[in-house]
């Protein structure tokens, strides 16, 4: 016979299992940073397209060859979303030549963007200046991560200009605004661009948080369970 | 001031040579007479031809995907003249053999990402994802028939302006063709559609359709956004209807 702490034990490790196609819909690798991109957003890191509210020009394409009918000649005016087909209607967009390339700002790697915007922008990024500026620039962020750690970047009259203490070092380091970690966004924001190897960035599960979740899942099951004993017991 | 030497004739100038076509640099100048240039600027009132300057050049090397083999090349040279889009000369070389065509990016379509394509709701180029409300752009696959937007001409008959479905079918080797851009060494995808008319209609005036991703995969994985897509209509052209007059 099965009792009622069976049953919700049963309904809680189905529950469970319920969530693990939720969980994996979910759990797509993704790539963050570097590769031809537009500047970054939080549309374009982890997120799922979904059409239902996106307006369609027209539908998807077919794998199967559609019938094609006759078609009746059609007024001057033509449909949304209709494309010209000839010459006489040219699109100004460069396409190919994106405006990337046509600035000049498009690399095949990383390193060779960075190179390239440090040699035109660094005088741009300077940290250091002879008095504490009366306005922080806005490219000198209030902390970073150096060696695993938070650090506040503050203006230091001995160091002649912004920087933070080394957490491993003991000493006082200045602040390099075009480092790797910092030079991402002022090259997005100048148009920057590369291709090359991609940080990945996984969103997917691991076992031991689908382990602990489920865990979890079986201990609200469990005192779920006893109350009920209890109840009845009282009863 | 621009020095234009003399056109030869096709076969003494070897325009029946890729390697004619491939000397085409920035900087020189190309005539169009086709029957479409001539429509053109007899519309437009003005003499016969149509003459553009070079701007760029890009060239994409073409693999095989088994071996990395080098099956081939896609040269797109930019034409440009004042106050129109650019078209794009492209010579089309694959395993030996060698074609020309004229390309151009219409009005109506657009170029980008396969998130901007998608978001702008230009879903037509590929097949439905098994979940339309749960998808990434980067696994969404090239369809062999895209539903293709109306396309607007000009009705060879009656002289006025026409909007009509064609339908679009795999052309080449009806697979699409991989590699790399010679200059960013971006991946790079070319896949290839013809259209033809409904049943007793007038055949296209631009039939070839080609779409150019690049930087599909980098780094050995795919990103999410998709690579950058440039979608192109265009026909092929006769060595004979081109004049190339180097700078």
């Amino acid at each position: 016979m099965i009792n009622a702490r069976t049953r919700i034990l049963a309904a809680a490790l189905a529950a469970a299992l319920a969530l693990l196609p939720a969980a994996s819909a979910f759990a797509r690798g993704g790539f963050k940073g570097g590769g031809f991109k537009s500047a970054p957003s939080l549309r374009s890191i982890g997120s799922l397209r979904s059409i239902g509210g996106t307006r369609s020009l027209s539908g998807w394409g077919s794998a199967v060859k559609p019938a094609l009918k006759a078609s009746p000649f059609a007024s001057s005016t033509p449909r949304l979303g209709g494309i010209s087909g000839s010459r006489a209607s040219v699109s100004r967009q460069r396409g190919l030549f994106d405006s990337a390339r046509r600035n000049g700002t498009l690399f095949s790697s990383k390193s060779e963007a960075s190179a390239a915007f440090k040699s035109s922008y660094a005088k741009d990024y300077a940290t250091t200046f002879a008095a504490e500026p009366p306005v922080r620039p806005s490219y000198i962020p209030n902390s970073a991560v150096i060696g695993g750690r938070n650090v506040n970047i503050v203006y230091n009259q001995a160091l002649g200009g912004y920087g933070y203490l080394h957490p491993g070092l003991g000493t006082w380091i200045l602040f390099d605004a075009l480092s790797d970690a910092a030079i991402d966004n002022a090259m997005y924001d100048r148009g920057y661009y590369w291709g090359g190897t991609p940080v990945y960035v996984s969103h997917r599960p691991s076992f031991l948080s689908l382990a602990f979740g489920v865990l979890v899942l079986l201990l609200v099951a469990s005192a779920i369970a006893r109350a009920v004993r209890r109840r009845k017991w009282q009863e | 001031m621009r020095s234009r030497n003399s056109p030869a004739s096709a076969a003494a100038s070897g325009k029946d040579e890729g390697a004619y076509w491939k000397a085409v640099k920035a900087g020189d100048f190309v005539s169009l007479r086709d029957a479409e240039a001539f429509d053109l600027e007899l519309a437009a009132g003005k003499d016969a031809g149509s003459d553009y300057a070079v701007g760029e050049v890009r060239s994409f090397i073409l693999r095989g995907r088994e071996d990395g083999a080098r099956l081939g090349e896609y040269r797109f040279i930019e034409l440009t003249k004042d106050g129109t889009g650019p078209l794009y000369l492209t010579l089309a070389e694959l395993e030996g053999a060698f074609e020309l065509r004229l390309y151009f990016i219409p009005e109506g379509l657009r170029c980008g990402t396969r998130d901007e394509l998608i978001d702008s709701g230009n879903t037509w180029l590929f097949l439905p994802p098994p979940d339309p409300e749960d998808f990434k752009s980067c696994d969404l696959e090239y369809a062999p028939y895209p539903d293709v937007p109306e396309v607007e001409e000009t009705d060879s008959e009656s002289g006025q302006p026409r909007s009509r479905k064609l339908l679009y079918s795999p052309a080449g080797s009806g697979k699409s063709l991989y590699g790399e851009a010679a200059d960013t060494r971006a991946a790079a995808i070319i896949t290839e559609y013809a259209a033809e008319a409904p049943p007793g209609e007038d055949p296209p005036s631009n039939p070839l359709l080609l779409v150019l991703e690049e930087g599909w995969m980098r780094g050995g994985s795919q990103p999410e956004e998709g690579g950058y897509l440039t979608i192109l209509l265009g026909k092929t052209m006769r060595p004979g209807d081109i004049e190339h007059f180097p700078a």
